[in-house]
This record gives C-alpha cells, sequence and structure tokens, in this order.
C-alpha cells in the first residue's frame, strides 16, 4: 500500500461518554476508542465494576479492568449519575454508552439531545426486561450453550465473552450510525445481549426453521472433515471446504481418498467414518504446523489449535503489529490491538 | 426514511458468512446493498448447483428443488435486504460494469483471500481512481500484509488459531471443545459493520475514502484480550467449563426431561443461599440430583423473581418460541418466492424500541436485480441490458456452467 497512508485515528475528534458496568458496554468504548476516539469513561467513587473482576494481576489490578478500559480518559463521580450530573458529563461529548438496567438506562437516553445507545441484558422493553443475566445465561438463552459441548455432556460455554462482546460490537457501530444520520428519529439506539448474541447465530436456528430438524451437540468433529483433530503433536483445525475445495482437499489427504466413491462432498455425510479415517491418517504423520503449512499450501483452509500463549507468538501477528502494550506486573504485556487497519489515498 | 443508513449505497462481493453478515447489517439500517455473484461463481453457501439430495443442504423440508441455488437456508438468511446482480467477472465487460458499479457507491466489500480484488481489477487503487471517497472493505483470512497474506479460513479454523476453542472445554479433562458456532465469522462481520461506519464518520469529516484492511483472526483475537493478559502474568489458564470468572458458583444443571438444562450464575454466597432456597436443598451437593426432579423453566423464573441470574438453556427451537424475544418482535417472518414464509433472526440494533424500520425484503433470488440496477444505477437501456445478456456477462442460470 505505498500510494496508501495508515490512518491510525479515523474517529479522531469524537468524543463518547462511557457508563458501564460490564464488559458489553467497556468493549464497545475500548473498539471506538481503538480507532481513534476519546472515550470519557463515567466511574463511580467505588470504583468501575470491571476493576472489581477477577482475575486480578500481582498488584492486585484487574485484567478486564487493563484490558477493556485502559486509555480512556477516567471521570470519578460521587453517587448515582441523575439528570442534572449528565448535563455537566455530556458538555463536549459527541455520544454515549449508556450499560445497565432498563429504567435507568431509559432515563439516562432520554435526557440527552446527543446520539446515545443503551446496553441492557433482555432489552428495555417486555415482560422479562428486568432479568438478570451473565455470559453463561446470555449464552443459554440465546441458543450457544446447549450446542457448544460434547454430547454426552451437559452443554459448554464458550470460553470467550462472545454475547457480551457481541452486544459491544452492535452497540459501537449503532452509536456510529447515529452520527452518520444526524436525524432525531435515528438518535438513541437500543442494544440487548441477548439479541446481539442471538443475531450472530444461525446453523441451529436456520435447520429448525427450514427443516423442522433439532441441531444437536456436535463435540469436536460432528461433521466429517471439519472441525478439530488430534495430530502427532497437537491438534489442527480441518475445514475441507466448499465447491472445488473439496477436490483439493481429497488430493491433499491422497490414498483412500481419491477413489470414485469420495468424488462429491457428499461424502462426507455418506461415508463419514471413512472420511474421518483418512483425516485422522494423514494427521497422525504430520505436526500441527506442518498439517497448516501443507494444507495452506494446497489453498485448503486448515489451522492450528492455538493456546493463549501460542496466539501471543503468531508470526502473522507480529508482522502487522497487531498488538499494543500495556503495563503489567512491572513488565510490558501485549493485549490485542486495531483489527482494522485503515488507510487514505496519500495524495488526497 | 429506511434506516439511519437510508442513502448508503453498498456493493457487496462477499461469501459465505463473513462478508455477508457485515452487509447484512448495513442493509437492516437501511443502506442499499447490491450483492455482486456470477453464475458462474455464485456464493459458495447457495450450494451446489445439483445436490445429489436434499440433505446436502439446508434445503426447506429437505427438498433441494429445480433451483437449489435460490432455497439454500444459510444464503436466506444471511442476505435478506439485498439486491442480487449478476456479472461474469471473468470477462471484462463483466468487471468494467463491477467498476461503473464501484464508482456509484459509499461502500465496497469483499471476504475473499487478500489480493483478488485487486486481481480482478477491483481493488482499492482502482476503485480509488473512479470512485475517491469510497470506502473500501477487504476482510480476508489474516490481512493483506504479512508472511500469510495469502493463506485462506473459514470460521471454524480461525476460532482455533484464536485462542477461542483452547479456552472452551470441561474442567480437568485437558481436551478443547469446538465452538457451536464459527464465531469468528460473524464477529468479523460485526467488526466491518462498526469499522465501515467509523470510516463514514470519517469521511463526513475529511471528505475521503478510505481503505480498510481488516483481518478475520485479529478481529477474532480481539475476544482473547483477557486470556492473554492472564497467560502472561503468568495465571493459570485452565478450563473453567461452565465456571465464571468473579462468581461464586456458576452452573449448568441438569433439570426434569430430556435435554432440560438451567444455566445459573451466583454473584456472591447469598445469591447461592437463594439457589438452594427455591431447589430445597441444605447443599450444593444435594442440588443436582434434586434438580433432576424440577421443571426447567420454573426455577429459572423462581431464581430470577429473587434476583438471581439464570435462564434455560434453548435449543434453538425454544429461543424461537421465547416470549420476550416475541413479545419484543425480534424474530422476522418475510416471504420468499422460492421458500415460502418462514422465520429468521432479527438485527441488534433497534431505534426508539422499534425492532425494524422498514419492511424488509427476503435474500434475492441469482440475478433477481441485474436488469433493475444497471439501469437505475448505470443507466443501461433495454438493448444494451440485452445485449449483456446475450453474450453471457449478466447471465442468471448457472446450469449453463456444471
Amino acid at each position: 500500500m505505498s500510494d496508501y497512508a495508515r490512518d491510525l485515528r479515523p474517529l479522531a475528534g469524537l468524543r463518547v461518554m462511557e457508563i458501564s458496568r460490564g464488559i458489553a458496554g467497556a468493549s464497545a468504548g475500548a473498539l471506538l476508542r481503538s480507532w481513534g476516539a476519546e472515550v470519557v469513561l463515567v466511574v463511580p467513587e467505588e470504583g468501575h465494576p470491571l476493576a472489581t473482576q477477577a482475575p486480578f494481576s500481582e498488584a492486585g489490578v484487574s485484567l478486564h479492568d487493563v484490558y477493556f478500559n485502559s486509555k480512556k480518559e477516567r471521570r470519578t463521580v460521587a453517587g448515582a449519575v441523575d439528570a442534572a450530573l449528565l448535563a455537566d458529563l455530556g458538555a463536549g461529548v459527541d455520544g454515549a454508552i449508556l450499560e445497565g438496567d432498563p429504567p435507568e438506562v431509559a432515563a439516562l437516553a432520554a435526557a440527552l439531545k446527543i446520539p446515545a445507545v443503551t446496553i441492557t441484558p433482555f432489552g428495555l422493553l417486555g415482560p422479562r426486561r428486568h432479568w438478570k443475566s451473565s455470559e453463561l445465561v446470555a449464552q443459554a438463552y440465546a441458543g450457544i450453550l446447549f450446542i457448544t459441548g460434547a454430547p454426552e455432556r451437559e452443554p459448554l460455554r464458550i470460553g470467550v465473552p462472545l454475547c457480551e462482546y457481541a452486544a459491544g460490537q452492535a452497540a459501537a457501530a449503532a452509536l456510529l450510525s447515529a452520527v452518520v444520520a444526524e436525524a432525531p428519529q435515528y438518535r438513541h439506539a437500543e442494544v440487548s445481549v441477548v439479541e446481539a448474541a442471538l443475531s450472530i447465530m444461525e446453523h441451529s436456528f436456520a435447520t429448525w426453521e427450514f427443516q423442522r430438524r433439532h441441531w444437536p451437540r456436535r463435540g469436536n468433529h460432528g461433521t466429517a472433515a471439519w472441525g478439530i483433530y488430534p495430530c502427532k503433536d497437537g491438534y489442527v483445525g480441518v475445514i475441507s471446504g466448499l465447491g472445488e475445495s473439496w477436490q483439493r482437499f481429497r488430493r491433499l489427504i491422497g490414498g483412500g481418498m481419491l477413489d470414485e466413491k469420495y468424488a462429491e462432498i457428499s461424502a462426507r455425510g455418506e461415508h463419514a467414518d471413512d472420511v474421518h479415517a483418512f483425516v485422522l491418517g494423514w494427521l497422525a504423520e504430520r505436526t500441527a504446523e506442518e498439517a497448516f503449512r501443507d494444507a495452506q499450501d494446497a489453498g485448503l483452509p486448515f489451522s492450528i489449535l492455538a493456546d493463549a500463549g501460542q496466539v501471543l507468538g503468531l508470526d502473522q501477528l507480529e508482522a502487522r503489529g497487531y498488538f499494543e502494550e500495556r503495563a503489567l506486573n512491572g513488565t510490558v504485556a501485549r493485549i490485542p490491538g486495531q483489527a482494522a487497519q485503515f488507510f487514505v489515498e496519500a495524495g488526497l | 426514511v429506511k434506516g439511519p443508513l437510508d442513502g448508503i449505497r453498498v456493493l457487496d462481493f462477499g461469501i459465505v458468512w463473513a462478508g455477508p453478515q457485515a452487509t447484512r447489517l448495513l442493509g437492516d439500517q437501511g443502506a442499499d446493498v447490491i450483492k455482486v455473484e456470477s453464475a458462474r461463481r455464485m456464493d459458495l453457501i447457495r450450494g451446489p448447483v445439483a445436490p445429489l439430495s436434499g440433505t446436502a443442504g439446508c434445503y426447506p423440508d429437505q427438498e433441494a428443488g429445480e433451483r437449489p441455488w435460490n432455497r439454500h437456508g444459510y444464503f436466506i438468511e444471511r442476505n435478506r435486504n439485498k439486491r442480487s446482480v449478476c456479472l461474469d467477472l471473468t470477462m471484462p465487460e463483466g468487471r468494467e460494469l463491477a467498476l461503473r458499479l464501484a464508482a456509484k457507491c459509499d461502500l465496497v466489500l469483499d471476504n475473499f483471500k487478500a489480493g483478488t480484488m485487486d486481481r480482478l481489477g477491483l481493488g482499492a487503487r482502482h476503485i480509488h481512481a473512479v470512485n475517491p471517497g469510497a470506502v473500501v472493505v477487504s476482510m480476508s483470512a489474516y490481512g493483506a500484509s504479512g508472511p500469510w497474506r495469502s493463506y485462506s479460513g473459514y470460521g471454524a479454523t480461525i476460532d482455533a488459531l484464536s485462542g477461542a476453542v483452547a479456552a472452551t472445554g470441561y474442567p480437568g479433562d485437558g481436551q478443547s471443545q469446538n465452538l457451536g458456532i464459527n464465531s469468528s465469522d460473524p464477529v468479523a462481520g460485526q467488526h466491518a459493520y462498526g469499522a465501515v461506519l467509523a470510516a463514514l464518520v470519517a469521511r463526513k469529516r475529511d471528505g475521503k475514502g478510505r481503505f480498510i484492511d481488516l483481518s478475520q483472526l485479529e478481529s477474532a483475537v480481539r475476544l482473547m484480550g483477557v486470556g492473554l493478559l492472564e497467560e502472561q502474568a503468568g495465571l493459570p489458564t485452565n478450563h473453567l467449563g461452565n465456571g465464571e470468572q468473579g462468581y461464586a458458583y456458576s452452573a449448568v444443571l441438569r433439570c426434569e426431561g430430556e435435554e432440560q438444562w438451567l444455566a445459573v450464575s451466583c454473584r456472591d454466597e447469598a445469591e447461592v443461599a437463594v439457589l438452594l432456597d427455591v431447589v430445597g436443598v441444605e447443599g450444593l451437593d444435594g442440588m443436582e440430583a434434586a434438580l433432576t426432579q424440577r421443571d426447567r423453566d420454573f426455577v429459572a423464573m423462581a431464581l430470577q423473581e429473587r434476583g438471581v441470574a439464570a435462564a434455560p438453556v434453548y435449543a434453538a427451537e425454544e429461543a424461537l418460541e421465547d416470549e420476550q424475544l416475541r413479545d419484543r418482535d425480534f424474530y422476522v417472518e418475510l416471504d420468499h418466492a422460492e421458500v415460502g414464509r418462514r422465520r429468521y433472526l432479527g438485527t441488534p440494533v433497534r431505534w426508539q424500541g422499534r425492532a425494524r424500520e422498514f419492511e424488509y425484503r427476503p435474500a434475492p433470488l441469482l440475478g433477481e436485480h441485474t436488469d433493475e440496477v444497471l439501469r437505475e444505477v448505470l443507466g443501461l437501456g433495454d438493448q444494451e441490458l440485452q445485449e449483456l445478456r446475450e453474450r453471457g456477462v449478466t447471465a442468471d442460470d448457472p446450469r449453463a456452467h456444471v
């Protein structure tokens, strides 16, 4: 991109107030901050709720607070935020993120004349608007929990805060939509964590609605050639792909997979045990790194099953300058940075 | 006015899930989304032209029908509020028409492998040469630079690479578990949705278009921020199962009936006491056995009434009937010419309490709007449209290419 210049702060000049209590609100602010917005984090005297949430550093600092709330401008307030205080806090800001229980955030939004987005667990209205939630509960309600885990065991929570993060993403986009629209009817947006989580669902809902078939938990590879497989030194994510990719997959695995019996991708279902065995045999002779490289060289989207330490060591992320740095335990730690790099034509 | 993004026109080269998710969200908010495909190379999620059976995809009642590419449930779920234009991008005329359309759009988005659009003459440089104010988004698997720029990825494999699969598992067995949904796809789609809006805010300020190089892996790794810090702080990163950091007790518990599970999260010991009281047991040891005799929904309701976070673990068919979501009109019912009237997942953003800002349109049939769009956006006349069709530039029957 030699004729383009990196734009590290596409949202430069945008000032956003954040009243949050969990990951949904804090991640919305963090996302906007990563794109260059100034985020004013309103912190109660007793501290931000995320600052009390485990895990903690050696110095007792919440890692949630480090990740989601650093590089925000903190404004400590005494007592509840009422209309008068809100007017003071809102002076000079272009938008607001308001996370909390329905009556409180609705009242705050109503008092604001600037773009604002409310984030609540189940929505501002409806018979269960007062229900309490957690990431586990949101995954349960959105149908995510039911389909994760081993078929013979209990449903399993996805180990990252998927629902709350999805709500944060939707809220950040909603606030920016209001800024773009500049229309009174699109000033105040509403995001419910559960609905945001549902909006990223699909297979189990479409399968029911189109076929009246129940989508069960499938464990690590419910369908052949699609899932997590063991290899010589760990695990590999395997995808045979769609369309012509299936033929590349057959050529990569070789041996019995080249039999005409497996010529169509429907062989994944019709001869699942055979396909499964061929894949296991191929992987048994390769390390995760070898399988990843061999498959990618053949145009197939395999991957390594990486843990946190391996993610931090990925060449690709390092080469793109992905990580940001934060102080932690007297040293420097790395956290995820911008996932979207913005560029402007240099001559403009 | 169809929504906050009314007046924004999008040229959508998205395929499968990540790209189409981004443009579906934009379309739900009122943007005019023009989806470009070709009969030679449809969006892969339309499924095969001639599937061997109705079970080879998500077809209504397992009937692939005469035109299966218009009947696949995943395609239809991801592509509402879009218009479909067929252009054969292997032909120079097809590429030229695509570039002319790009010149009239606010946003051009793809999720191909990095470099694909450049090879077609439709990369950021080509588009900015004819439309300097355009926002051009490439949302490839790993980004447009770096040693993996030519590698490909799917949601499931990016989930594995991002650390999310390694972070998911039952305590004690050391085995990571695949995620029930390929979350990296929609997470990247949502990330692109926000990034596009950030670029539109920037354009409003300085009048300049942008190129956005979005890596699906990088958007997925943002979910791992705390996990990466734990690793660097030397803290244990064992599987928590259904446990939650910062909660006194959280679990998924079997209730009366087949596959009836309750999720519960107690913040402190007082909430644990409420749980024990509701279930009617003295301690956590006896709770699991007692709950197998209790109705899941009754217990969830009783806990919520006393301020404890709890919910039924819904299967999809149960979530579709949930009273809160139905009361809020979350699900969308749409009539589709090939699959009839069905329900679809709603959109995550509502304005002033309204679930939708306009009457949604169902996903398009392949090439359904080719003539309409070329006439409306490029001003082509009947004769030109006829000639394009005769030369195969705008052909929309994929059977000719099998």
